[in-house]
């Protein structure tokens, strides 16, 4: 069964999405004041309305894009918008698994799990927007499942 | 167990050298005038410095011991910070053995320790007897509770790196794209210049081909010399559950790996010797990969041998039978293709651009053109992948070419990815992720299979990396 991040996460990323947004035009109207001696308010504006359209696609992009399920022998991870990702990582391969929550994971009362193995890559393994009770249960159980099978980490 | 009494003189010296350095630079400015006051001076600080060092010396040898207890090294050393450390015989990964000419003459060497996880060597011991560090070697390798079995000493190593071998590695070890990076140089640096020497009446012209001669030459001459004085005298022998090598002609290493600790299986051949059908070997562990850094690319590996025997040699080390792999999909020759086609036209635009004397003539451009598709088709035909029995293997690199090898029960994760570019040509790349491959470019990734194919691949990886865990 797939499972998605709770929608309020694309709160979060549109915020996250709306900073890089902000900067960039910044950036760029910087550059542009320079070339043309002086600095227009406008174009500010006309770059941070593109920028958080932009910001607002990618994000909705972004959330569609995710899914998540727990199956028999592993976790099956698929994200991103510019390249899709799919990810699988076997349950014995698990080292640990984490929850996090940032101030702003808080304020939107969720959570990430991040799931560790001794990969080079483990910790890219990261399930965001995870209420935190459900969290600590899929973090159990993941971690009940990594012991089952423990002293087979391949390294 | 202690460490060598010459420890004390030796990094004595050593840090007294450093001091020295500094001392004689700024020296330099106050011996200006030399008068009595400010020789003794200086000769009073030199003395000062000279007991310290060899204080500082004394005390660390004093404070450092080492054991093996039970299945564990212990190891107890720190002046003013002491340090505990235990490491688990079983989580070593590498055992290497250094010694460079001075400590040579001295009988001494340094032990290198490695356990997965993290960059940097887990334990350094500087320095052993050079017989003790023989001795601690062969104990680590042991397995547990076997300290009674009797080694086989004089066994004969699996492979030793003949004159000829060795004359070829060290010829082959340049890399072919820096000549061509200077024939590409040679090419556009007089039409940059091409105003300026006529009036400077050609000399320039000459300077800069002399130079570029001269540095490709000491290049190609260093890399060289720096593979000879390396691999001199390669031997790697097969134990019981190690693989063990020696080798360097001015500087010795040995060191061993465990058989249990492989992650991936290498082979190169880069086109120089593709041309003559040799390739070498390398072994990754999660204590150190090949790339990591210079000198600890190539340990513990086949650095140069005829095909056949480097395919049969794999198969004796890690039981890598010959396969024959599957093209990837069609449509990344198009993809190569047009990037090729991109970066040429950009670079014309660029030198047109700049008004350098290059003119658009038909004939070029064509030939750029025909250049880019033949080049796509190079890099096309030098990738592949396959799922074998045991392994799964991917290949990659024109200039440079490797075939990697990972052991199913190796893989940790499995990632595919689509990039937007990809997606349009239905193309997708597995990468498959083990313990030993934590230096990011030196990934293995099967690239731009076709998306049906990706989804097969992965999905036959991950059976059989169950099936390997039973």
């Amino acid at each position: 069964m797939d499972r998605k991040p709770e929608k309020r996460i694309t709160l979060l990323w549109f915020i996250q999405a709306s900073i890089v947004a902000g900067i960039v035009s910044s950036i760029t109207t910087g550059i542009l004041s320079v070339f043309n001696q002086g600095f227009s308010a406008n174009v500010l504006i006309l770059f941070l309305t593109i920028g958080n359209i932009l910001a607002a696609v990618h994000t909705v992009y972004r959330y569609r894009s995710w899914k998540y399920e727990i199956k028999k022998d592993h976790i099956y991870l698929e994200h991103g918008v510019l390249v899709k990702i799919k990810t699988m990582v076997p349950f014995v391969r698990i080292q640990h698994v984490d929850t996090q929550k940032s101030i702003l994971d808080r304020l939107l009362g969720v959570s990430s799990v991040v799931v560790y193995t001794a990969g080079s890559r483990g910790s890219d393994v990261s399930i965001p927007g995870v209420i935190p009770r459900e969290g600590e249960d899929l973090q159990d159980d993941l971690k009940n499942r990594a012991v089952e099978s423990e002293d087979r980490d391949g390294v | 167990m202690k460490l060598s009494r010459l420890t004390i003189p030796y990094t004595g010296l050593k840090n007294l050298s450093y001091i020295f350095f500094v001392l004689i630079f700024s020296g330099s400015f106050s011996l200006r005038e030399p008068n009595i006051g400010s020789l003794t001076i200086i000769s009073v600080t030199v003395g000062a410095l000279m007991a310290l060092s060899f204080l500082w010396s004394y005390l660390t040898w004093k404070n450092y011991s080492y054991w093996i207890d039970e299945d564990t090294l212990r190891i107890k050393q720190g002046v003013l910070r002491k340090q505990n450390r235990r490491i688990p015989k079983k989580r070593i990964q590498n055992v290497d053995i250094k010694r460079n000419i001075v400590q040579r003459a001295l009988g001494i060497s340094q032990v290198k320790l490695e356990t997965a996880g993290g960059g940097e060597t887990e334990a350094t011991l500087s320095y052993l007897e050079f017989e003790d560090a023989q001795r601690l070697r062969r104990q680590l390798r042991q397995r547990e509770k076997q300290e009674g079995s009797i080694e086989n000493e004089n066994d004969e190593p699996i492979y030793k790196i003949s004159d000829k071998e060795l004359a070829l590695l060290s010829l082959t070890s340049i890399d072919l794209r820096q000549a061509l990076g200077i024939i590409v140089l040679f090419g556009i640096v007089p039409s940059f210049f091409g105003g300026y020497l006529e009036e400077a009446e050609i000399s320039l012209m000459v300077g800069t081909s002399i130079i570029l001669v001269t540095l490709t030459i000491l290049t190609f001459f260093s890399s060289i010399v720096s593979t000879f004085l390396q691999y001199w005298g390669f031997k790697l022998y097969k134990k019981e559950n190690s693989l063990e090598y020696e080798r360097g002609l001015l500087n010795r290493s040995e060191g061993s790996i465990p058989l249990n600790k492989i992650q991936r299986v290498t082979m190169e051949e880069n086109v120089l010797k593709r041309m003559i059908g040799y390739s070498s070997l390398k072994i990754d562990t999660a204590g150190y990969s090949p790339g990591e850094s210079m000198e600890k690319g190539s340990e513990a590996a086949i650095p140069m041998a005829k095909k056949q025997k480097s395919m049969n040699l794999a198969n004796d080390i890690a039981g890598i039978k010959k396969i024959e792999l599957e093209s990837i999909g069609e449509s990344a020759k198009l993809r190569y293709t047009a990037r090729y086609l991109i970066v040429s036209t950009l670079i014309i635009a660029a030198l047109f651009q700049t008004d350098t004397g290059v003119k658009l003539e038909i004939i070029s451009v064509l030939s750029l053109a025909g250049v880019s598709v033949i080049a796509a088709r190079l890099k096309w035909s030098n990738k592949g992948f396959a799922a074998g029995k045991n392994h799964c293997v991917t290949l990659n690199g024109f200039w440079n070419r490797s075939t990697n090898f990972i052991p199913y029960f190796r893989v940790q994760n499995l990632i595919e990815t689509q990039s937007i570019l990809q997606k349009r040509l239905e193309l997708a790349s597995v990468d498959i992720d083990t313990a030993g491959t934590g230096n990011l470019l030196n990934k293995t990734v099967a690239v731009d299979l076709e998306k049906k194919q990706a989804e097969k691949f992965r999905e036959e990886v991950f059976q059989k990396f169950k099936q390997s865990l039973k």
